[in-house]
């Protein structure tokens, strides 16, 4: 692992830690931005269902999330289709929509959807949940040793 | 002032009024996306230190988790709220004079907080643990700890996680290498940075709710019976 790479003891390196803290924040910003702009201009929704449904992406999101945190692949899959699937929705507001607030909002979510699709396909993101999953699999191994070496102990006890 | 001059002036205090809403709007989601920022790391560094608090900090990940949820909700929200601002301030209004929004919004600042206070008892018992372990002052605690210290420490963390342990087995763990002879003082400051971390995290988030959410409009009310 390069230099720049090595993590502290309690955290993933800071590189890959901060890719993940930018690709989430990007996430936020963009699906927080470009729902409620769906929404008004697809279907008109009134704000309780406006806050409805972004409170429930929100929690399904955070789930997601926390999933790669724990090293899941199938995860950050999840959240990169989910950031295209998004853009795609997105683009063609871009003809329906007036006025300049709107474009503005609208290409703020763009540039911060696109830019998390990016990253969670580029190296680093990928390099995170690798090493999240490997710390997770050496834990759980570590714990399996640890039990078994109880259990041969407990054993050698009753024996005497 | 004529009739349709106050009409004038109401409409243009109104649109600063809304203008300094929209500000207030900004400023509460990136306190809140601060928050949320604070909670994701206090995510990663719980899981982490799982093996150094001897499965202690499983519990505070999932008190992280459930904190920095609510802090990303309420960051989403404040997206919701700032767009909704800029295009329709109605709707904003709308919302405000809701119950059930109220009340969801105070259980997010709710959350946040518990997520605060589960990081400030973790910072205690954390710091208590170390105390019990060196006849140091907290402060000289926090400044770190001799190799003696650290090495009893770790033993006093394989012991609360294995209850019952022999000092034999022990000893034959940390010698196959399955458990730290000693935890480093980084390791130790690191983990309680963390909690740090996680604490600033929930109040900047109940300070964001503060600043345009919904504890701004708590009010604390004190009333003397009077006697007649």
């Amino acid at each position: 692992m390069k230099e720049e790479e090595k993590g502290s003891l309690l955290f993933p390196p800071w590189k890959l830690m901060g890719r993940f803290l930018l690709v989430i924040m990007l996430l936020m910003m963009g699906s927080g931005l470009s729902v409620t702009v769906m929404l008004l201009e697809y279907f008109d929704s009134s704000p309780e269902w406006l806050v409805g449904i972004t409170f429930s992406i929100s929690i399904i999101f955070c789930l997601v999330n926390f999933r790669v945190t724990q090293g899941s692949f199938l995860c950050a899959k999840i959240l990169k289709y989910y950031s295209l699937c998004l853009t795609i929705l997105c683009v063609p507001l871009l003809f329906i929509i007036e006025g300049e607030v709107y474009y503005i909002l609208l290409s703020l979510s763009l540039f911060a959807l696109i830019s998390s699709f990016c990253l969670i396909s580029g190296e680093t993101y990928q390099k995170l949940v690798q090493y999240q999953h490997d710390f997770f699999e050496d834990i759980k191994e570590a714990r399996e040793i640890v039990e078994k070496e109880m259990e041969r102990a407990h054993k050698n006890k009753r024996r005497r | 002032m004529n009739q349709k001059e106050f009409a004038g002036h109401i409409k243009g205090s109104q649109g600063k009024i809304r203008e300094s809403k929209l500000v207030g709007e900004l400023a509460g989601t990136v306190l809140s996306c601060g928050a949320a920022f604070l909670g994701w790391v206090a995510v990663f560094g719980s899981s982490a230190a799982i093996p150094l608090t001897g499965g202690t900090s499983a519990a505070v990940t999932y008190l992280a988790v459930a904190a920095s949820t609510a802090s990303s909700a309420q960051c989403f929200n404040g997206f919701v709220r700032t767009t909704l601002e800029a295009v329709s301030p109605q709707s904003n209004d709308s919302l405000d004079s809701q119950e059930w929004y109220q009340d969801i919004t105070t259980a997010l600042d709710i959350i946040s907080l518990a997520g605060a206070a589960a990081a400030g008892a973790a910072t205690l018992k954390t710091v208590k643990l170390l105390m019990a372990n060196s006849s140091k002052s907290t402060s000289a605690i926090l400044k770190g700890l001799s190799r003696a210290e650290k090495k009893r420490l770790t033993q006093d963390i394989i012991r609360s996680n294995h209850p019952g342990i022999s000092n034999k087995l022990l000893k034959n763990l940390v010698k196959s290498g399955r458990y730290p002879k000693r935890y480093s003082g980084i390791k130790i400051t690191q983990s309680l940075k963390l909690q740090l971390k996680d604490a600033i995290g929930a109040s900047m988030s109940f300070g964001g709710s503060a600043l345009s959410g919904n504890v701004n409009s708590l009010a604390v009310g004190i009333y003397e019976e009077l006697s007649q």
